[in-house]
């Protein structure tokens, strides 16, 4: 900003051949004002940082406020500048002024001077103008310099920031890269335009799938989509390939998309990382399988076929218990290293929902002795699924209501519509708090851990249960109201079945 | 003279190989045991058990090299694999064997399984 104000000081004193020209720039409480910079021109000096109080000099302060510009031909007496004879014109021997307010996007700025020495001197109406027209070239300096200073800034985040930012325009061409970003289109070999981007690198989901051309985020965003997704990016030259967060959005201007900023961080460690914790997980549960298929062996052996006492049975039968939990905790762990590494499996028959309840709640019963389980089931009903894992399904809700329940009834109601049956489990039970209703289907989550209601359980009940609900092509929801009770609803589609 | 049918037990985990050996005798069948593929394909050279219990995950020779390497052979016992992967039906398939047992299996369908591949005729 400096630069500029010395050359409008410069040219002002020169054009208006005037002893000295100065910008002066009001304080934010708008009690003073601070010379930004003083040009002499007999001795080419700019200088700064002189102040002018306000309660020295009322007159003037309203006055800049107020007129377009002061032109004191007398500055002396003029009733506007008399108040700054001792404090400054004195001191300088000015005889004559022109001051002419600077803006700022609707506030006052500060103040444009053009200062006479010696005989006073009778402003005309051209230099009037002229002094105006400085001014207006200084508020447009200010503005040039504030866009300038965003823009700097912007440029600074963009470019200091750990993420690729890269923008399209309309057609989906790369107008705008980070260096960051300029990295990964070097690493590809170039490819500005979409044609070339694709010659040059693929484009794949999470499970390797290629995603084409008119399916990648920056082109769904082109549509109008946010879309936030981990791609792999198969660079075809280099011949690697690395996993991005990519997060792409529309920028428009009305109701037209006239570019798109896609932002990718590179994930790649990260996903490696996930991917062999499950593998350890799925890895570490088939180990536990032999031991546990020893303890239960022997405890069933014993029981069977060795004449065990009666203060032994009750023991024994403890041990094929704790056997056949643990045993159960390792299928979760299986199950849910499985789902995670998309390996779920679905073996689709016709299934009557009816049934598969009638048995769910006899399972149940076992368990839950202070529990009473009302089936409200109006009609058989067929739907195409894998009946185990349905039923997996079913039973985590119900186990879940009957544990987090007091004694009472835990209702399992079926409603129908043409396209879709809704299964709902109600208990009347401690409810999920309202703080943590968005993670009840987080894997590894569990809303009560820690508190009175920690029933133990790894806190994958849930989460397996949405996963096989939506491998069918359903959807899963919950009402709660803590202290009341919740109900679990899991919609399945009614196809067709032969 | 044999009385009673030899079975065949295949497994890198001593105290389950143990356990299998037990119990199939309490049944009433012979138990020669093997601790992995290998030593099973030496027992084979001098014996033809009515039934091989065969674990996948072993070292020095695994489960399915096992079954390629007996595939194909004149008078091969029946195979029932012992495996702990979540879907022991396929690879049972996968080896050809003629069954699977998952681990960790209820004593009741050890004992089914056994009986069912080896209550051949006594030799």
């Amino acid at each position: 900003m400096a630069d500029t104000f010395r050359a409008i000081t410069e040219a002002a004193a020169i054009a208006l051949d005037v002893e000295r020209t100065s910008i002066w720039r009001l304080l934010p409480d708008r009690n003073a004002i601070m010379c930004e910079d003083d040009f002499v021109r007999a001795e080419r000096r700019h200088t700064a940082g002189e102040m002018l109080a306000a309660r020295d000099c009322p007159s003037y302060f309203s006055a800049i406020a107020e007129t377009r510009v002061i032109a004191a031909h007398d500055a002396r007496t003029d009733v506007r500048t008399r108040e700054l004879i001792s404090p400054y014109l004195e001191v300088r021997g000015i005889t004559s002024m022109m001051d002419v307010p600077i803006w700022d996007k609707g506030q006052l700025y500060g103040v444009l001077c053009h200062e006479h020495v010696g005989p006073a001197r009778h402003w005309t109406s051209d230099e009037e103008t002229f002094a105006g027209n400085l001014a207006d070239l200084a508020s447009l300096a200010l503005e040039e310099g504030q866009r300038r200073e965003a823009e700097r800034r912007w440029d600074a985040v963009v470019n200091s920031i750990q993420e690729a930012v890269f923008v399209l325009d309309g057609n989906g061409t790369i107008v705008h890269a980070n260096p960051l970003a300029a990295r990964i289109i070097e690493h590809a070999g170039g490819g500005i335009t979409l044609a070339e981007r694709m010659e040059l690198v693929e484009f794949r989901d999470e499970q390797g799938r290629v995603i084409p051309a008119d399916r990648t985020g920056g082109r769904r965003s082109l549509r109008g989509e946010i879309v936030r997704e981990i791609n792999q990016l198969v660079f075809k030259r280099a011949g690697d390939r690395r996993s991005f967060r990519i997060t792409s959005a529309p920028m428009r201007t009305g109701d037209r998309i006239h570019s798109v900023v896609v932002v990718m961080a590179d994930v790649t460690e990260e996903v490696a990382f996930d991917r062999l914790k499950r593998e350890v997980l799925a890895a570490l549960a088939h180990e536990f399988k032999t031991p546990v298929a020893i303890v239960k062996g022997y405890a069933q052996f014993i029981s069977k076929r060795l004449d065990a006492s009666p203060a032994q049975r009750p023991m024994l039968d403890a041990i094929e218990r704790a056997s056949n939990r643990l045993q159960r905790l390792i299928d979760d762990l299986i199950e849910v290293s499985g789902i995670s590494l998309g390996r779920l499996v679905l073996y689709r028959e016709p299934v009557e929902l009816t049934a598969m309840l009638r048995s769910v709640v006899q399972w149940a019963a076992l368990a839950a002795t202070h529990h009473r389980l009302v089936l409200n089931a109006p009609e058989p009903v067929t739907v195409s699924a894998d009946l185990p894992r349905l039923e997996q399904a079913v039973r985590r809700l119900v186990d879940n209501a009957i544990r987090y329940s007091p004694p009472g009834d835990v209702e399992i109601d079926v409603a129908l519509s043409d396209k879709y049956v809704v299964i709902a489990v109600r208990d009347r039970g401690i409810g999920i708090p309202a703080d943590q209703t968005n993670r009840i289907f987080e894997l590894f989550f569990r809303a009560h851990a820690g508190t009175p209601h920690d029933v133990g359980g790894l806190g994958i009940g849930l989460f397996l249960a949405r996963e096989i609900t939506i491998r069918h092509g359903g959807a899963m929801w919950f009402e709660s109201e803590e202290g009341k009770g919740s109900t679990f609803y899991m919609r399945l589609p009614r196809t067709e079945v032969p | 003279m044999k009385s009673r049918g030899e079975i065949l037990v295949v497994d890198d985990d001593p105290d389950l190989r143990e356990f299998l050996r037990l119990t199939i005798t309490s049944m009433g069948f012979e138990v020669i045991s093997a601790a992995n593929g290998q030593e099973a394909l030496d027992v084979l050279e001098g014996l033809n058990p009515d039934l091989i219990l065969l674990d996948m995950k072993m070292p020095v020779m695994n489960g399915w090299e096992f079954c390629r390497a007996i595939d194909g052979r004149d008078a091969c016992p029946p195979i029932v694999v012992l495996t702990a992967a979540p879907d022991p039906a396929a690879r049972a398939a996968e080896a050809h064997a003629d069954g699977w047992l998952g681990k960790p299996f209820e004593y009741e369908d050890l004992e089914a399984t056994v009986r069912k591949f080896a209550a051949r005729p006594a030799r």
